[in-house]
């Protein structure tokens, strides 16, 4: 393995996403910053909405970063580096769908008290209900929704971002992002009452 | 609500190396912009040959167009299938969702729905349309069309035949010899030379070089009583193919004009 570029740079861990494109695009070796930020975040994202094993969500990473490298200077500041690089992400996880031509079945998922607090709130459930609700049944109950359904809601629930942020990565416009997520909790309401019953 | 799985190890490094190994570019910044550029002018070239659309069915609705079908004696499923600009209407429609199409591939394109990028393509459309029709775009258009382009009559303006039926009592053609203002002769590529008779008033407003339609009956072959006489806006250099050597006469000061002997 040569190491001819990954040479130690100086720090550039505090600047923003936006210098780092552009330092990128001086040095290819300041790319390494970007990766070390979003490795995490996006293999997260990956395994949540698609449920694939960690060794191919390995490769979809790698190529979700040469597809960021090679669009660099398509990269412009009305959006948030973060939507654009989650944009990318979410295409090439469905272009490994179309690849594979099939989907896992369960998707890998986890929900803490904090994700347990979220979601009761985020979906104005009632209050007998979200006490009683556990990480374990939002689980099962996203697992059982279709797939748009469980995207926007892991967007927006587990990523934190907002309604803008997310029509900038499922490049679709803020109302229907919006009337996606309202149809997405009607979902998640019906589909966790069936489980209770 | 992070899982405690093992992270992807040294993937940076990895991806560096590849990027080096395998002498990846980011793709040039001069690419993306020319990119860019080509989408939004694909997009304005579908605006505009929306607008020639727009610009042909104001052409199809001028008032005097509108006045000659109300005495072409068509019934209503002959208005439906010859009198609307069909063609244009298609090609309108086309246009605008290749403007769409285009639009939605900006950079930004996807944050406007379908709804909104089909609303303004329409109202540039219309708002373009109306100035070419105003600058004469649609008769230049209409008349290029009716010298040479393939199906004029049957697509095109399907009005232009709707008017070659003698037997049915409808006829168009040029208006090449007149002997007296109660007779002349017209000729179309489709019918050949018709002897048309007509009654004095009538007759006297016609001119060699005029293209004309005219309703009246068929009395034999190739001869025809005209009952009444217009100057159609529409369709003059179809009537007038194989005969461009007769120079047209009609001219915009004239059009509308109608002749009607009651």
């Amino acid at each position: 393995m040569t190491n001819n570029n990954f040479s130690p740079l100086a720090d550039h861990n505090e600047e923003s996403d936006e210098s780092l494109v552009r330092l990128t695009l001086e040095s290819q070796a300041n790319f390494a910053y970007l990766i070390r930020r979003y490795k995490d975040k996006l293999f997260y994202y990956i395994k949540r909405i698609s449920g694939f094993p960690e060794e191919e969500i390995e490769d979809i990473l790698q190529d979700v970063f040469l597809k960021v490298y090679k669009n660099l200077n398509s990269f412009n500041d009305d959006s948030k580096f973060s939507s654009w690089i989650y944009g990318i992400a979410h295409n090439e996880t469905i272009s490994a769908y179309r690849k594979k031509r099939s989907r896992p079945q369960k998707t890998d998922l986890e929900v803490d008290d904090d994700g347990v607090e979220k979601i009761s709130s985020g979906f104005d459930l009632e209050k007998e209900i979200s006490d009683k609700m556990t990480g374990e049944e939002i689980v099962a109950t996203l697992q059982e929704m279709e797939d748009k359904y469980r995207e926007i809601i892991v967007l927006k629930f587990f990523e934190g971002l907002d309604y803008k942020e997310i029509s900038d990565v499922i490049k679709k416009p803020m109302g229907t992002v919006a009337s996606l997520m309202n149809r997405a909790k009607k979902e998640f309401k019906k589909k966790f009452d069936q489980n209770k019953l | 609500m992070e899982n405690k799985n093992d992270l992807p190890a040294d993937l940076e490094k990895e991806v560096i190396e590849k990027i080096a190994v395998e002498k990846i570019k980011p793709i040039a910044r001069w690419k993306v912009i020319l990119k860019n550029w080509l989408i939004w002018f694909l997009g304005g070239v579908s605006i505009l040959f929306g607008s020639l659309a727009f610009s042909s069915i104001l052409y199809f609705f001028q008032p005097g167009e509108v006045e000659i079908w109300g005495h072409s004696g068509a019934n209503w499923k002959e208005f439906l299938l010859f009198s609307l600009p069909h063609f244009w209407l298609i090609f309108l429609i086309l246009f605008l969702l290749v403007a769409w199409y285009y639009f939605r591939h900006t950079q930004k394109g996807y944050r406007y729905s379908l709804f909104v990028i089909l609303a303004i393509s329409v109202l540039a459309s219309v708002l373009l349309g109306s100035l070419l029709y105003g600058a004469g775009m649609a008769r230049l258009m209409d008349d290029f069309l009716g010298k040479q382009a393939p199906f004029y009559g049957e697509i095109i303006n399907p009005r232009a035949r709707f008017w070659l039926n003698p037997d049915n009592g409808r006829l168009g053609g040029l208006v090449i010899n007149k002997k007296s203002d109660e007779e002349f002769v017209i000729y179309n590529r489709d019918l050949g030379e018709w002897q048309i008779e007509t009654t004095k008033f009538l007759g006297a407003f016609v001119h060699e070089g005029y293209t004309i339609i005219t309703v009246g009956e068929k009395i034999s072959k190739n001869r025809f009583r005209a009952e009444q006489i217009f100057l159609p806006p529409l369709g003059g250099e179809f009537f007038r193919r194989g005969q461009h050597s007769v120079p047209i006469m009609n001219d915009d000061f004239m059009m509308p004009m109608i002749f009607i002997n009651k």
